[in-house]
């Protein structure tokens, strides 16, 4: 999001903070629309239209699956279909009054919207006539975002779906100014509607309307960085009419200050100095990488946690309190600690729908593995997987492994030493010691993973790594 | 308490200060550029940053501003675009670094070269970054110049910019003055508040910031990869709005280069017109290269000898120095074997005006 995006998108959040009716409505109505003007052009420009229109689509698909049957027909949500198909006609009307709405003026013809139309509310009938069949079509719907999910991570199936598919030509070597094909907030979209299709599975989804299911999942402040929230907690503020105090305000200005201070000042600044591939290959002392990896560290801390502030900032001018994300993550004495206060939003969707379900199946097996076994197998499972969130490539994966073995080593360390340690590291300065040569530990031990998240292979990472430590 | 606070009362005086703030900088106008962790914190660059737009800030993070001139120095400028610059190159392998990788000395002094192109040609740049550079002694200047140095536009100037003020009353001071508007508009008072120059301020900070780098790796612009040179060409015949048969001097910056003459006073000035890229296949009867039409270019070869032999500096031609082989993505660019050929051709006159 630019500053002028976040502006507009501040202001428009505390005039819905004064809102006494319709608040949820409005809020719905301003997300629709931020869908379509936070997607960033595409190499197809049809796409810049599609793919906004595909996120809603899929959103109100998902809340047909998810909610039950007296929701489906309740008169409330009509009033947010409305809203939704009304925001979407508006963006595509720009093709008729050769309008620029949102810089959408190249808006595709009416007749292949209406198409688009008429197969949801098909999908939609079929869905509610089929209502025995429910659990495989959640089955269905919870396998088909996966599926989507993948392949829009991976680069190979991505670039298949981008030249085949799409049919956008695939760009000449060193041709400059090429755009990149972006659905903007799918990877969060998607794990909202996994966490409620898996919860209307499990029976625990709690009764949503479709203003409350879609306002959930493309809430405007958290649609492109989250945090992941959960639906029922989302759905009972939206609920509580919360009239601003002053509290609220002071809250809300100093989170916003603070984010865009940290993104748009500090983290722009360090973007200069941060580790990179021509950095890596250009610079020959250890010493100066090492500030340069520093650099990209607190880089992107400061960019997501600002990115984060500025969401829950806009989320407090509406009455909605957004979860934390971040906890002082580069202060933490061990990795354990770090996960705890880093993205917090998304390793506790992790915890909920991976860790906990892997060690409960692990340990209720006939023949449980060893302690140790099943926590190593966990936790390098759900780093794992955390990695290939960011996208399915080797760097992310070793990335989330080595995460998974820092976790696993800390986690045996810390069983080993439990009463071993000596009485002088448990009190005054002796454990204010321990705790600061923790966090330095910790602090290293994170940066050093970075370069397998951010450097463009893995085996550039490694040979930056070595060369780091002075082994290479 | 924090609730007791009044946000509407906060607000308020958040944005009395935060006016009070700009308008005091506004007023004390102080001269930032000047600000630089180069030559004392961290050396000096070996060319000029580029994407600063800001001349003065620019020279202080050149290695030139904080290297004094010591008796046995004969301290020579180059001037030019992306060319002598060495867009494309590390530091290294550009004119000037190879210029002194040749150890030249004349008459018992070391012949030591300051690379103080810019990208984007423009010979009215040129005009700004000598007038910057002759606090530094300079004893002789090398220009390197192509037809599109003399095209009146707006965006070579940007570096200039910042300092409108000064450039608009040099621009008057050498009968320069129909230019004006291209340097911008002289800021009124709200110009001049932070708010209003945060785009500067900030690229100021990156400047600094970019000056690690620079002391790491000798780092100073980002490579990307680039497409080659084609050998085939359009027909179009025309230049930039120019079309066949006569090229208007009057229309370009040829009126530069007398004032450059009288800003350099005795310096030793020499002219050249760079090498280029000369395509060889389709429509090559009708233009050397993507960018100019034979017709144009050599129009502007015989006005450029005529503009330097009025002022009495030397002249080279050295257009078709460079085999096709030896140029990277437009028409100006060299790579190092490149930029090593030009080195070596002027060495000798540089040698000869050094030590007459």
């Amino acid at each position: 999001m630019s500053v002028l995006q976040i502006a507009v998108l501040v202001v428009l959040a505390a005039a819905v903070g004064q809102l006494r009716n319709g608040r949820q409505l409005a809020m719905l109505g301003i997300s629709a629309l931020a869908v379509f003007w936070l997607q960033p052009d595409e190499p197809a420009p049809g796409l810049r239209f599609w793919l906004p229109v595909a996120t809603l689509g899929i959103v109100v698909v998902a809340w047909i699956l998810t909610a039950s049957a007296e929701l489906r027909s309740r008169r409330l949500d009509w009033g947010a279909a409305l809203v939704l198909f009304t925001i979407v006609v508006v963006v595509e009307l720009n093709h008729y009054f050769g309008a620029d709405v949102l810089g959408m003026a190249g808006t595709p013809r009416v007749e292949m919207l209406a198409a688009v139309f008429v197969g949801i509310a098909a999908l939609a009938l079929v869905l509610a006539r089929t209502r025995g069949m429910n659990r495989i079509w959640l089955i269905a719907g919870f396998v088909g975002i996966l599926l989507l999910f993948i392949m829009l991570k991976t680069p190979f199936l991505e670039n298949s779906i981008e030249h085949s598919l799409l049919r956008i030509p695939v760009p000449r070597a060193g041709a400059g100014g090429v755009i990149p094909f972006t659905w903007m907030g799918f990877s969060y979209v998607a794990f909202r509607l996994l966490h409620t299709i898996r919860d209307r599975l499990s029976g625990r989804l709690p009764p949503v309307t479709l203003g409350e299911y879609a306002n959930y999942v493309v809430f405007f402040p958290a649609f492109t960085a989250g945090p992941i929230d959960r639906v029922e907690r989302f759905g009972a503020e939206l609920r509580t009419p919360l009239p601003l105090t002053n509290a609220d305000w002071l809250e809300a200005g100093t989170r916003l200050f603070v984010g865009l201070f940290k993104k748009f000042v500090l983290a722009d600044l360090l973007a200069v100095i941060s580790i990179s591939d021509p950095l890596v290959s250009q610079v020959k002392s250890a010493a100066w990488l090492w500030v340069f990896l520093y650099a990209y560290s607190f880089r992107i801390y400061l960019d997501f946690s600002g990115y984060t502030d500025i969401a829950i900032g806009m989320g407090r001018l509406m009455g909605i309190r957004l979860p934390e994300n971040f906890a002082a993550p580069y202060l933490k004495p061990n990795v354990t600690q770090f996960w705890n206060s880093w993205h917090m939003s998304l390793t506790q969707w992790f915890r909920s729908y991976v860790f906990n379900p892997l060690s409960r199946a692990l340990r209720s097996a006939e023949r449980p593995l060893p302690v140790w076994l099943i926590i190593l197998v966990v936790q390098i499972s759900t780093m794992l997987l955390i990695g290939l969130w960011h996208g399915v490539t080797w760097g992310f994966a070793i990335w989330g492994l080595w995460h998974g073995l820092g976790l696993f080593v800390h986690n045996r360390w810390s069983n080993f030493t439990r009463s071993r340690m000596p009485a002088w590291t448990q009190a005054g300065r002796g454990q204010a010691a321990m705790h600061a040569l923790g966090v330095f530990l910790t602090f290293n031990f994170v940066a050093l993973g970075w370069l397998f998240f951010n450097l463009s292979s893995p085996e550039l990472a490694w040979r930056t790594l070595l060369r780091l430590v002075g082994l290479a | 308490m924090i609730c007791d606070v009044r946000p509407s009362r906060l607000l308020a005086k958040a944005v009395i200060i935060f006016a009070l703030l700009n308008v005091a900088f506004a007023g004390l106008d102080p001269t930032v550029e000047r600000l630089s962790v180069f030559n004392w914190f961290l050396p000096g660059r070996l060319r000029l940053p580029i994407h600063v737009d800001d001349l003065q800030a620019s020279f202080n993070a050149h290695v030139i501003s904080g290297l004094p001139k010591d008796s046995g120095e004969y301290r020579i400028l180059l001037l030019g675009d992306s060319q002598t610059w060495g867009l494309r190159l590390p530091v290294q392998q550009s004119l000037g670094q190879q210029m002194n990788a040749m150890h030249l000395s004349a008459c018992g002094r070391k012949l030591r070269f300051y690379n103080l192109a810019l990208p984007f040609a423009s010979a009215l740049r040129d005009f700004f970054v000598l007038s910057e550079s002759l606090k530094y002694e300079p004893d002789s200047v090398v220009w390197l110049l192509t037809l599109n140095s003399f095209l009146p536009r707006a965006e070579p100037l940007d570096p200039v910019k910042a300092q409108s003020q000064a450039a608009v009353s040099l621009l008057e001071q050498y009968a320069l003055g129909r230019y004006r508007d291209l340097v911008g508009p002289i800021p009124s008072f709200l110009g001049r508040t932070p708010t209003a120059e945060a785009g500067r301020l900030h690229r100021l900070a990156l400047l600094q910031l970019d000056g690690m780098r620079w002391t790491a790796g000798m780092i100073d612009f980002d490579t990307s990869p680039y497409e080659p040179q084609k050998s085939g060409v359009l027909d179009d015949p025309t230049w930039e709005g120019f079309a066949p048969p006569e090229l208007d001097p009057a229309q370009l910056f040829f009126d530069v280069v007398g004032p450059m003459h009288r800003l350099a006073g005795g310096l030793p000035v020499l002219v050249i017109s760079e090498p280029m890229f000369i395509a060889q296949g389709r429509n090559s009867a009708i233009r050397y290269n993507v960018q100019y039409p034979r017709w144009a270019y050599d129009q502007y070869l015989a006005l450029l000898q005529r503009a330097a032999a009025e002022q009495g500096w030397p002249y080279m031609d050295l257009h078709a120095l460079v085999a096709d082989s030896d140029f990277t993505d437009v028409p100006q660019h060299l790579n190092a074997e490149g930029e090593k050929q030009l080195a070596q051709a002027i060495a000798p006159t540089i040698l000869r005006m050094a030590c007459p």
